[in-house]
């Protein structure tokens, strides 16, 4: 290992309005190193990815690439300094050849006048790709007709070329997730050209939630949790169960999540599911809510938690099994059907998916129930506002006026609005998908008191927590998925909750 | 390698189904792309069983004739398509640049005889014009739904203004020997569209350009990562468009010899039709070549064919609309959760 | 509920601010209304109108584009309204039919003077109204069945002929081609092969024509409403050296057409002369609103006459080179003579 280290962090912190969502990060890469990022969702590992990467700006600190100060403000000037990374959502243009893909943008090389010679462009792809072990991928064929893994090696191979091309010197390789979509064929030989590109000088930082993978392939490993560094480990010294504790590390604190207002469960089962099925996601779920219970769902992403919660929620059509909601059994198709039979979400972005922003907080809060305020079915502005001030004073939101628009409101008090709305329609079962995302602390407070006073009142929830503390702090009983399937459940009572380890190691 | 041996067990269905999931829509969209000549294939069969007319030679040249302009029109829209813009000022230059270009050749309102030039002049206006409108677009950051309307509009005022409420009648001898001229039999005019068709099309699929215009339809964001000057490509696709315009008012002009400003008019919807018919999408990154070609096609059959059966012209508006819906449905993919702006 | 309320009272006193300012002198305002200046015949008509405002000293003018818009219309009239208030009077070429009723009513309540041309509501006459000095048209339907005769009579009685339709709901295409219908029942043995919507345009009757020529070889005549589309139909027929053999009409009297005729391609064509409507309609209202006179027959068919190649250059020097001289106190002289034998025709 040479003496000098490739790439430096000092510092590194990121801010989003009032959350923090990194602090302090310190990390050092030496040439020829292949370095692991771990943590749970939301640590902030991806985060720190994309600013080293050039897609997103830090709030600060600062970086070192080749000894020299480096700041990438775009990934093309990443790329020349020798920085490329390969996306968890990937960044092909899918109705382009994957000769095109790997060389769009660059194109001039191939250039004779203004008109590329595709043969030329072709044979050096085809280089490209067969140095990566690519042989059975032709350059010719569009990306939109490639599988999910094929496009995730297309992508690696245009990064590795961008950035060896880019740079004389050693390269930085980005892999967020690379595994997540390969098979087990395809990840041999996706790890062995890791070790290729290790071997020749060039670094890799490799995030992935497949701990074994992790231990796998990388020399040292940097943990994540809640945004900061919280250890660093030599590969040859850890395992499994080393890296779980430092992982979930901190205590959970009943206090902090209002564990003595946790209610009992009654026996009345509100939704009944079986066999749920969505082709391709998850398989043969099968669970019941039970009423005032807050039933927490985990799992690390793509173990199919996210398609259940919107197949639930009427945002996706199941393929198979059955729901039932009071014992009658129900089939909707749009969210608004599945709020007829009395479910509701609280969607994961709020951004996308919650607030309207061109319109005022009272008006979101009605949204979805207009008719509640409405008189002779036409919409009362007066009552609209009385139904928002009302809200307003049982939830805090903190605002100038019920007029204000949602957009000018702060994360917390835009997602209590959100609950605002789906209090009102008054649906037994709530969906909360991710609810303190974004959430500053204080207002994570109130949300917890207020999920609790919804299952006191008999409400029931099923939630996704933010993070695995949040989903064991609230929940009555917790549910596993991985890969697709339901792989262990835990009574979580207020006084005796599971070890965190005892989840994750379900989870990964 | 025990490590890939237990996770193959534990997840071998879910990992099969989505392996599975993915061919089925790799499949689906294969059909689809198919799916407009398959139709335009079966259309010109049965149309031609049906009535013999329909494949006389004769009813073929004026088919081919017809297309010209739509050919024209259609091959520059194409390009704004593709980006996920749209022009709808192409009428207005249309209209501008036949309208004018009559003025300035020999003509029965004024003493001009410009010649080469007076039909030089209008069609260089034309294609700077959008170069104005393309900049207009990406610097201001107008839509370009809005942008090319209020562009559209400004340059049919000033030719309405220009040829001062009479339209000028063409005078120029080789204007009208230009309009029965032909080569293989196939009539001059539809020689210019399928050569400004098969230029665009190699600068569509031979050049870095023609493959930025993909990749920004498809994936903006990500055309800009990969170094993609999108403000450039944008401008650059619109003076295509622009450039489609001007010509097919030099054609429409060789054809009706008459330089109004209403030449433009009900010129752009049916090519856009036409396109989306053949398999472009109006948010962008699909069409292309044989979309063009192939929607013009079938929209130019369908209606040459409806009036050859003298179908009760009181129902064929209905029926032609019909048709274009089912056509459409069938070629065009679908989103469950938003429906198509 | 209470937002909208100030907003009214908001409109409403501005409203009445505009009304109190009308202005005090011996002059009379004609407003002419007319739907753009990018047609030849639009042009015709503000050029009839102002032809007649210069004929009188005390008229002053405005020419008004509505674009065929309803609201920028009212508008319009209201604003000059405003301005000149009694002393202000109108002749337009009404933006839609279903306008016709709002103008009426906005001059009626404002006491203001009116000649209204071609379009009007079913039902919306002048007797019903003050200030509704008269309704002028050419007889779209007369039109029709001229240009309709002279063809078939060109053909000998007999043979196969198409017809071109304007857009599909106007009142004009459809009375056209009325006219046409009830020419084809006077003659047995012509053979009416198709009809197609070409909306007035002349690529679409160029592209319908071609297709014609394709299917049937032995087309004598194309019948179109108008001259734009007579035109289309005429460069289809260049193509294949049949101009002046297959026989087409326009309507409306363009200047393209005239030459058309002139030439020998187009076989004649109705001059609408929007000089006489426009120019006759603005004195019918003047001497209402000046002189207090009345008229007997309010609802006037005006005179429009068949320009074929005997007349056409004397028609062309009137119409296109130069413009015609009227005698505007001649309050008879627009009105179409054999009003009644039409008349009957239509209810047959």
């Amino acid at each position: 290992m040479s003496s000098e280290a490739l790439f430096t962090t000092h510092d590194i912190g990121k801010v989003y309005g009032t959350n923090t969502v990194l602090q302090d990060i310190n990390i050092r890469v030496w040439p020829g190193e292949i370095v692991g990022l771990i943590g749970e969702n939301g640590a902030g590992k991806s985060t720190l990815l994309k600013i080293i990467a050039g897609v997103e700006e830090p709030s600060m600190g600062t970086m070192q690439m080749n000894g020299q100060n480096f700041r990438a403000g775009s990934m093309l000037n990443a790329n020349e300094s020798g920085i490329g990374m390969v996306f968890q959502e990937q960044s092909l243009i899918n109705n382009l050849t994957v000769a095109q893909n790997i060389f769009l943008g660059r194109e001039k090389q191939f250039s004779k006048g203004n008109f590329i010679i595709w043969s030329k462009m072709n044979a050096a792809a085809r280089n490209v790709l067969n140095a990566m072990g690519l042989e059975d991928i032709s350059e010719k064929a569009k990306v939109r007709d490639l599988s999910f893994a094929m496009r995730q090696m297309v992508e690696i191979a245009k990064v590795f070329d961008i950035v060896s091309a880019a740079s004389n010197n050693h390269a930085l390789i980005l892999l967020d997730e690379p595994t997540t979509v390969l098979s087990d064929e395809e990840m041999v030989v996706l790890f062995d050209k890791i070790r290729q590109m290790k071997q020749r000088g060039n670094a890799i930082i490799f995030i992935s939630h497949r701990l074994q993978e992790v231990l796998e392939i990388t020399d040292r490993i940097y943990v994540f949790k809640d945004g900061k560094l919280t250890a660093e480990v030599e590969t040859q010294h850890a395992d499994e169960a080393i890296l779980y504790e430092k992982m979930v590390g901190r205590e959970t604190n009943s206090e902090y999540f209002v564990s003595d207002r946790q209610t009992v469960p009654a026996q009345e089962a509100v939704l009944e599911v079986k066999d749920l099925s969505m082709f391709g996601s998850f398989k043969n779920v099968s669970f019941n809510l039970y009423k005032g219970e807050v039933l927490g769902l985990c799992g690390v992403e793509g173990s199919g938690k996210e398609d259940v919660c919107a197949v639930l929620c009427g945002d996706q059509a199941k393929t198979h099994g059955a729901i039932k909601v009071h014992q009658r059994k129900v089939d909707f198709k749009s969210p608004s059907d599945a709020r007829d039979v009395g479910i509701i979400s609280v969607p994961k972005n709020r951004r996308e998916d919650g607030i309207i922003d061109i319109l005022s907080l009272a008006e979101n809060i009605s949204v979805a129930n207009y008719q509640k305020n409405a008189v002779y079915r036409l919409i009362s502005n007066k009552n609209q506002r009385e139904n928002a001030k009302h809200w307003v004073r049982s939830l805090g939101i903190r605002c100038s006026s019920v007029n204000q628009r949602i957009i000018n409101l702060s994360g917390g008090n835009a997602q209590k609005v959100i609950f605002a709305r789906v209090l009102d329609s008054e649906c037994p079962i709530l969906v909360l998908d991710h609810p303190t995302r974004g959430v500053d602390v204080g207002a994570k407070g109130d949300i917890y008191a207020l999920i609790r006073s919804i299952t006191e009142k008999g409400g029931s929830v099923l939630l996704m927590g933010d993070t695995l503390d949040e989903s064991l702090g609230l929940s009555s009983r917790i549910l596993v998925m991985k890969d697709g399937m339901i792989c262990g459940e835990f009574d979580c009572p207020a006084d005796n909750k599971p070890e965190q380890v005892d989840i994750v190691r379900l989870m990964l | 390698m025990e490590l890939f041996r237990k996770r193959n067990r534990s997840s071998q269905t879910i990992a099969e189904e989505f392996v599975q999931k993915v061919e089925n829509e790799a499949r689906s969209n294969l059909i689809r792309v198919y799916a407009p000549i398959t139709l335009l294939v079966g259309m010109t069969i049965f149309f031609s069983i049906y009535d013999s007319h329909f494949f006389s030679l004769k009813n073929i040249l004026n088919i081919l004739q017809q297309m010209a302009v739509p050919l024209i029109l259609a091959t520059g829209l194409s390009f704004v398509l593709l980006i996920g813009r749209i022009d709808l000022s192409v009428e207005g230059v249309m209209g501008f640049v036949g309208s004018f270009m009559a003025l300035l050749i020999l003509n029965d309102r004024n003493a001009n005889d410009f010649g080469f030039w007076g039909v030089l002049i209008p069609i260089a206006i034309g294609i700077f014009y959008g170069l104005i409108t393309g900049i207009l677009h990406v610097k201001l950051r107008i839509a370009s739904f809005i942008i090319t309307f209020a562009t559209g509009t400004i340059i049919k005022g000033i030719a309405i203004l220009l040829y001062d409420s009479r339209a000028a009648r063409v005078q120029e001898q080789w204007m009208t020997d230009w309009s029965m001229m032909s080569f293989l039999g196939i009539p001059l005019i539809t020689w210019i569209a399928v050569a400004f068709f098969l230029v665009c099309s190699i600068i569509l699929n031979y050049t870095a350009f023609g493959r930025a215009v993909y990749a920004i339809g498809d994936n903006e964001a990500a055309a800009r990562a990969s170094g993609i000057n999108v403000e450039r490509v944008t401008v650059k696709a619109f003076v295509i468009s622009s450039t489609a315009a001007a010509l097919a008012g030099f054609v429409a002009l060789i054809r009706l010899k008459f330089g109004q400003a209403s030449l433009g008019d009900d010129q752009m919807f049916p090519c856009i039709t036409a396109l989306v018919i053949g398999g472009a999408s109006l948010s962008g990154g699909r069409g292309g070549t044989l979309q063009t070609i192939v929607g013009i096609l079938i929209y130019m059959e369908l209606l040459n064919f409806l009036t050859i059966i003298g179908v009760d012209a009181n129902y064929k508006k209905a029926l032609q609309g019909i048709i274009i819906i089912v056509a459409v449905a069938l070629t065009l993919s679908r989103g469950r959760k938003t429906i198509a702006k | 509920m209470k937002k909208f309320l100030v907003l009214m009272l908001a409109l409403a006193m501005m409203l009445s601010l505009f009304t109190a300012a009308s202005a005090q002198d011996d002059k009379w305002y004609l407003g002419i209304m007319v739907h753009g200046l990018e047609n030849e015949f639009w042009a015709q008509e503000a050029n009839g109108a102002i032809l007649f405002a210069e004929s009188k000293e005390n008229v002053e003018y405005q020419v008004m584009v509505t674009d065929g818009d309803d609201n920028k219309e009212n508008q319009a009239i209201r604003d000059f309204i405003a301005k000149h208030g009694q002393r202000a009077f109108f002749i337009t070429d009404v933006a839609s039919t279903a306008n016709s009723v709002n103008f009426a009513e906005i001059c009626e309540e404002a006491g203001v003077y009116f000649t209204m041309l071609w379009q009007h509501a079913e039902g919306l006459e002048p007797k019903d109204f003050k200030h509704f000095v008269a309704h002028m048209s050419p007889d779209d339907f007369v039109s029709g069945y001229n240009t309709a005769k002279y063809l078939f009579d060109l053909i000998g009685g007999k043979g196969k002929v198409c017809a071109l339709y304007g857009v599909q709901g106007e009142d004009s295409a459809a009375n056209r081609y009325a006219g046409f219908q009830a020419a084809l029942k006077d003659y047995p043995e012509i053979e009416m092969v198709d009809m197609q919507v070409a909306s007035w345009s002349q690529d679409q009757a160029m592209n319908f024509t071609q297709t014609w020529l394709a299917a049937h070889d032995d087309i004598a005549a194309i019948w179109a409403a108008n001259d734009t589309m007579g035109l289309g139909a005429i460069e289809a027929l260049k193509l294949e050296g049949k101009n002046g053999k297959v026989f087409v009409n326009g309507v409306d009297g363009i200047a393209a057409a005239f030459d058309s005729v002139a030439a020998g391609d187009m076989a004649c064509t109705v001059a609408n002369n929007g000089y006489l409507l426009m120019g006759y309609g603005a004195a019918y209202a003047y001497e209402a609103a000046v002189n207090g006179k009345t008229f007997d027959r309010p609802v006037i068919k005006t005179n429009a006459p068949l320009i074929t190649a005997e007349n056409v250059a004397e028609y062309k020097a009137m119409f296109i080179d130069g413009q015609p001289e009227y005698n505007f106190n001649d309050l008879a002289f627009p009105v179409l003579s054999d009003y009644e034998s039409f008349e009957e025709l239509k209810n047959k």
